[in-house]
């Protein structure tokens, strides 16, 4: 080797002006294509996976809080004693139904009345004629 | 390429486009491959390395601050996974007495010399000077002089200060110039 002297500025600038060269960079392109592809696939499918995940979840929450909200109120209704239900029942309800029946059998008989003094008026006309 | 169309094929590759992606492969492959190789020192790490990079760029391209280069943000990528690698894995010393070898063909080193031959005196080349420096310095170093980025630049790749910069690229030059005198004395 010749003892010639080399500086710090030719190592460096040697360096900086021989770039190393990549054989074939195309197919190194297509093989990381190839993989991010395959990536994208992938993350296709884990959101089609998430979003039914996400929406079964849902409604598995849903469901359990109709469940929940039926459990309480049945719970609710379980603590009141028979007695008070009962009295509560006679509070509430509202009785129509004989309140009709009254009314029909009064216009009945107010009917049969009417037809009674028909009969009494006729037999007292046939009478006088 | 210019920064737009970079930013635009940035929109669509964010958006699941992969053939404006491979646009952007093609445009930043080589610079990549460069820093890989002269970082690591060899031609299969470095092919690794830029399958590795483009993937993480994919996957991460959300988090692409538009702010800044896109360049900038590929160069603080590939620093960063080579400084794992670097400090993960050691260099043979088989590089030593092949890097004199190097070093007197660089005066004869013509356009017409093999891409194989290129590569291995570069590397030899690098290997010998850069060897025993830290993964930290020796990023420095190729950043600073032999990538020819601005300090600010390399302060937002490798995220040191200023103040780290000049005392890592200080040591680092004191270590190669020291190579040098070691090899034409």
């Amino acid at each position: 080797m010749e003892n010639k002297k080399i500086t710090y500025e030719e190592i460096t600038g040697y360096i900086r002006s021989v770039s190393p060269v990549l054989e074939n960079p195309e197919e190194l392109t297509q093989n990381v294509m190839i993989q991010i592809e395959r990536i994208a696939k992938n993350r296709k499918k884990h959101k089609i996976i998430r979003v039914t995940g996400l929406l079964s979840g849902a409604v598995a929450c849903l469901l359990l809080c109709l469940l929940a909200y039926e459990t309480i109120r049945l719970s609710a209704y379980s603590n009141i004693s028979d007695a008070t239900r009962i009295h509560a029942g006679d509070e509430n309800v509202k009785f129509s139904k004989p309140d009709i029946e009254k009314t029909i059998r009064e216009k009945l008989k107010n009917k049969k009345q009417k037809e009674r003094i028909y009969t009494l008026y006729s037999a007292y006309k046939q009478k006088n004629n | 390429m210019e920064q737009e169309k970079v930013q635009k094929l940035i929109v669509c590759s964010k958006q699941g486009d992969t053939k404006a992606f491979e646009m952007l492969i093609i445009a930043f492959q080589s610079l990549v491959f460069q820093l890989s190789y002269r970082l690591l020192c060899d031609y299969d790490d470095a092919k690794d390395m830029v399958q590795e990079v483009f993937i993480k760029i994919w996957l991460q391209l959300d988090k692409y601050n538009p702010r800044y280069k896109f360049s900038t943000w590929i160069y603080k990528i590939t620093c960063n996974m080579c400084y794992d690698r670097l400090r993960s894995m050691r260099h043979s010393p088989e590089s030593n007495g092949i890097s004199l070898f190097a070093i007197e063909h660089i005066a004869v080193l013509s356009d017409n010399a093999e891409i194989s031959l290129i590569n291995r005196e570069l590397k030899d080349l690098i290997l010998y000077f850069t060897d025993k420096l830290p993964a930290k310095q020796k990023i420095v170093f190729i950043l600073s002089d032999i990538e020819e980025l601005e300090t600010k630049e390399i302060e937002k790749i490798t995220g040191l200060s200023a103040g780290q910069i000049k005392s890592n690229l200080h040591l680092a030059r004191k270590h190669i110039k020291h190579k040098i005198n070691a090899l034409t004395s």
